[in-house]
């Protein structure tokens, strides 16, 4: 790999770590990530609560609660590096370059302003428009985000709005100034099914319409598989594994992933019994050495607990945190000294 | 068919709205309107719908929590619809138990492990003080939990293994009939599957009894025999597990189930599904006619005036439409 | 790697408000306790050779315009406000806990009823309130404190009852009704703890209201009666004498608010002990 950014990426993430310092307890809610997002791209984050899936997005958006920091590591939003930004310049960046759709729309909308001025205060504050043109532009964005009649809807409040509609203004103010990334933090799940098949419709049709990036985060594997070009799964502040979606659902290697995929209640073909991974999440406060999956893997060996295995491709642009996949144990430092075949 | 354990006859629930100075009724809300159903001892009835469709009152109606307006609810041949609370404690509450969504609220933060789990033994006079602390150690183990952490308090469980423990003080008095309200939709994908598996174990080794009420269509159908649908508080169709979910013939479950993202098909991503357009109407304004009329993309005339009555179509498979899909 | 320490770091901010809260009204209840056992003079002694003396070795704080000494009677004074702001907001956590505690949790027409009197005893001003209590029970330190004491129960039992509405639907309650627990246990033993931070807090509010009502009645003479020492008392007998000896007023006045702030202090500290508490889970 090369150290040059591709010129299509959009956002590339090299090494990031989000840590919490709280007394005398480290808590590693981010732990050396690495993510490539190019344009046109959706990606998906995927995995359970706590594995550090939701802070990622809020480290990109340079929204760390407090107490928590980026100790290290880079995140390139088209070659410019957000960790360095003063919070002034991040401000300019957020809602213009980067942008974010929460799960609660029922409390991400200010109950005291108008969808219209809610949005055209974006397209103001970012764009410099004057008054005519953001209205001109918030009319076209609810109809892009599929409101029949936009003209009406920019007058009402927010209490008016059933949760689907509110969650396609928040879709609506997120594409407000064409980001190069759209953050969607679980922004269906809050929602009820046939809705949710609504948003997952209009998410699919914006990516191909829209030249936004997106990054959606979200822990239902079901939801990934209908929209995402690629997936990543996260397990313990860590990627585990990275894969175009087809081939993570056709061929998923990591243990955890295949675990993830075997838990899911199927809604076709014969009713078994449901497969369950032993144990629960670590607390980010107490991970096990090495492999953090280890302690809950069906198919750990010696040399798991020893180190955190490394990625290794198993094909092109399929990789794998996983010592099953390691063909070359060298790399780590064997300790047997016997020759491989 | 021997008889049933429960058996729900036209179960009504309907609230009235207050507001202004005079807090006088200015409409009612129909959460859950003439639902009947039955359901055999040691049995599982799934209740599948949407936020707002009325499930989860219906659950409380079943278990008393409140109070029905109409219909009856008969439990092990009696009529308990209209049972007053002191004999409702007497010879009820020990034998109808719930497990609810959420294992962060459905705990007493104050209490440790072991008074949860005891404190229905507790309230029932049953067993003497060690016997009670014996029996409760054997649930927190049969649950899959350590019993030497019975005197932690619930913030130190995970999510997962807090519904084990709402799950001990449940069996507690080893009830028939467990009203189960989503009782994973609130845990991880790889803790729902623990404990759908320890609902299962259990039901097998305690010969429970489970009305399992769900938003999710894959959930409900691991988990039950037969399968209620229900939109705006009505039941829509009821059958069977594998007629329904092979031979669903009401458009509502047919847009349920095909908007239901699946990883099994990959495949036909990004097929054509019915998608239905707009949302549940509000429940204080229910639509004329069916219910289901505003969304359903096979509408016709006489869904708009006339209620379908929910009746058979096929043996075990009850339906509410003019006209199902073939 | 090496990693510095955040700005905010984590680490819990030190709970100023509880602190002052607790130093001040800790000292003032060990002054008073020390009035039991030990006062520079007699509280009533009168030493008509030193009236309207300024402090000196002898008179701490000087005396009055009877010669008496003003730092024996603040001492004891303490007592006075002690014992008012104690049984005030006894009565007014008991009683105002199980009016809103039942409005709260019963609902319907308890609640109605309830609230509809406690919004009428509402509408009376609180001193005047008082001032009815006094006029049929008469003067009197322990009539005085039940006034106050009745004034509160209002605003208590607003708070009660919002905690026990909140408390009614969550899913532990309606878990311990189909074990089959009594209302009146999940009331006492499920709900009344969690609702208690409330109360502690409303209950520090109200006792240095009651301090100030109790200064207040004093002041105008309805209150506590001669001899007694009592802060708003002696804040009166000082307003005539306010050109000649000024801290005559003093002492008294910032007894006052003294008392009033550590108590406001200490409810401030309580509740962001409690927030810290609750955000760190």
């Amino acid at each position: 790999m090369s150290d040059a950014v591709p010129s299509d990426a959009a956002l590339v993430v090299e090494d990031l770590r989000t840590w919490f310092l709280r007394g005398d307890a480290t808590v590693k809610a981010i732990d050396g990530l690495d993510l490539r997002i190019d344009r046109n791209e959706t990606v998906a984050l995927v995995g359970e609560s706590g594995c550090g899936k939701s802070m990622t997005g809020l480290s990109i958006m340079g929204l760390v609660p407090s107490g928590g920091q980026i100790v290290s590591g880079r995140i390139l939003l088209d070659g410019r590096d957000l960790t360095r930004l003063t919070d002034r310049e991040m401000e300019r960046v957020r809602g213009r370059d980067v942008s974010m759709v929460f799960q609660e729309p029922m409390t991400s909308l200010n109950p005291l302003m108008t969808i219209g001025e809610q949005i055209m205060e974006v397209l103001r504050y970012h764009l410099g428009h004057t008054s005519d043109q953001a209205k001109r532009g918030a009319e076209q964005l609810l109809s892009l985000v599929g409101f029949a009649r936009p003209r009406r809807l920019i007058g009402e409040y927010p209490h008016r709005l059933s949760g689907g509609m509110r969650q396609r203004v928040m879709i609506a103010i997120a594409l407000a100034c064409e980001p190069r990334l759209v953050i969607a933090d679980e922004p269906t799940t809050a929602l009820d099914v046939t809705i949710q098949a609504q948003i997952l419709e209009l998410l699919q049709e914006l990516s191909q319409r829209v030249r936004s990036a997106i990054l959606l985060i979200t822990h239902d594997l079901a939801v990934v598989s209908e929209v995402a070009d690629r997936v990543v799964v996260m397990y313990a502040g860590q990627a585990v594994e990275s894969a175009p979606t087809d081939r993570l659902f056709d061929n998923p290697c990591h243990p955890y992933t295949r675990g993830l995929l075997d838990c899911i209640p199927a809604i076709e073909g014969p009713v078994t019994r449901l497969r369950s991974i032993a144990g629960s999440v670590p607390r980010p406060d107490a991970l096990p050495p090495g492999c953090r999956f280890a302690p809950r893997c069906p198919v750990a060996f010696d040399r798991c607990p020893l180190a955190v295995p490394r990625m290794i491709e198993v094909e092109p642009e399929h990789q794998v945190r996983c010592y099953l996949f390691d063909g070359e144990p060298g790399s780590e430092g064997s300790p047997s000294g016997d020759p491989p075949a | 068919m021997s008889k049933p354990l429960l058996s729900v006859r036209g179960l009504s629930m309907t609230f009235p709205i207050r507001a202004g100075v005079f807090q006088r009724t200015r409409g009612h809300v129909y959460a859950v309107s003439d639902v009947s159903f039955d359901l055999r001892r040691g049995g599982t009835l799934g209740i599948v719908g949407e936020s707002g469709s009325g499930k989860s009152t219906l659950g409380k109606c079943v278990i008393r929590l409140v109070e029905p307006t109409a219909g009856t609810v008969v439990f092990d041949g009696r009529d308990v619809t209209h049972l007053r609370e002191p004999e409702l404690r007497r010879s009820i509450r020990s034998r109808i138990q719930m497990v609810f969504q959420d294992p962060f609220s459905s705990l007493n933060p104050r209490q440790s492990l072991q008074s949860i789990v005891e404190e229905p033994l507790h309230v029932h006079h049953r067993l003497e003080r060690t016997e009670r602390a014996a029996y409760a150690a054997d649930l927190i183990e049969r649950v899959g939990l350590d019993p030497a952490r019975r005197d932690r308090k619930p913030h130190e469980f995970s999510g997962g293994q807090r519904q084990r423990i709402a799950i001990a003080r449940a069996l507690a008095l080893r009830p028939e009939l467990i009203i189960a309200d989503e009782p994973v939709s609130a845990l991880d994908v790889s803790v729902q599957a623990q404990i759908m598996n320890l609902l299962d174990d259990l039901q097998r080794e305690f010969g429970l009894t489970y009305v399992f009420i769900s938003h999710d269509l894959s959930v409900v159908r691991h988990a039950s025999e037969d399968v209620a649908v229900m939109y705006l508080g009505r039941l829509m169709e009821l059958a069977s597990r594998d007629s329904l979910f092979a031979d669903y013939r009401h458009p509502y479950t047919q847009a349920l189930m095909s908007a239901v993202p699946s990883v099994r098909r990959v495949g036909a991503r990004r097929r054509s599904r019915v998608v239905l357009s707009g949302e549940m109407p509000d429940s204080s304004d229910p639509p004329g006619g069916c219910v289901f009329h505003t969304r359903c993309p096979y509408a016709r005339d006489r869904c708009r005036t006339e209620v379908p009555a929910v009746h058979d179509i096929a043996e075990n498979h009850r339906i509410a439409c003019h006209f199902p899909i073939e | 790697m090496t990693v510095t320490q955040g700005p905010a770091g984590g680490r819990r901010r030190t709970n100023v408000n509880l602190i002052i809260g607790i130093v001040i009204i800790g000292s003032m209840a060990l002054v008073t306790l020390v009035s039991f056992v030990y006062t520079p003079h007699d509280v009533n002694a009168m030493h008509r050779e030193h009236r309207f003396e300024g402090p000196s070795a002898r008179f701490l704080l000087g005396t009055d315009n009877f010669g008496r000494d003003i730092l024996s009677r603040l001492m004891y004074g303490g007592r006075t406000a002690f014992y008012v702001g104690i049984v005030a907001v006894g009565i007014g956590i008991v009683v105002g806990t199980m009016i809103g505690g039942l409005a709260g949790y019963l609902g319907s027409w308890v609640d109605e009823l309830f609230m509809r009197v406690m919004d009428g005893l509402l509408a009376f001003p609180g001193l005047i309130m008082a001032l009815m209590v006094i006029a049929v029970a008469g003067p009197g330190t322990l009539n005085t404190a039940f006034a106050i004491g009745v004034m509160s129960i209002p605003g208590i039992s607003r708070i009660a009852r919002s905690g026990f509405l909140q408390y009614r639907s969550i899913e532990f309650v309606q878990s311990a009704r189909t074990i089959g627990v009594r209302p009146a246990v999940i009331m006492a033993k499920h709900i009344l703890p969690n609702v208690m931070t409330s109360l502690v807090i409303a209950g520090s509010v109200a006792f240095a209201g009651a301090i100030l009502s109790e200064a207040g009645l004093s002041y105008l003479g309805l209150g506590v009666q001669l001899p007694d020492p009592s802060w708003g008392r002696m804040l009166r007998e000082a307003q005539g004498h306010f050109m000649r000896t000024p801290w005559f007023t003093l002492g008294p006045g910032l007894a006052i608010t003294l008392m009033v702030l550590g108590f406001y202090s200490l409810s401030n500290g309580i509740r962001d002990a409690i927030d810290v508490r609750e955000a760190h889970g």
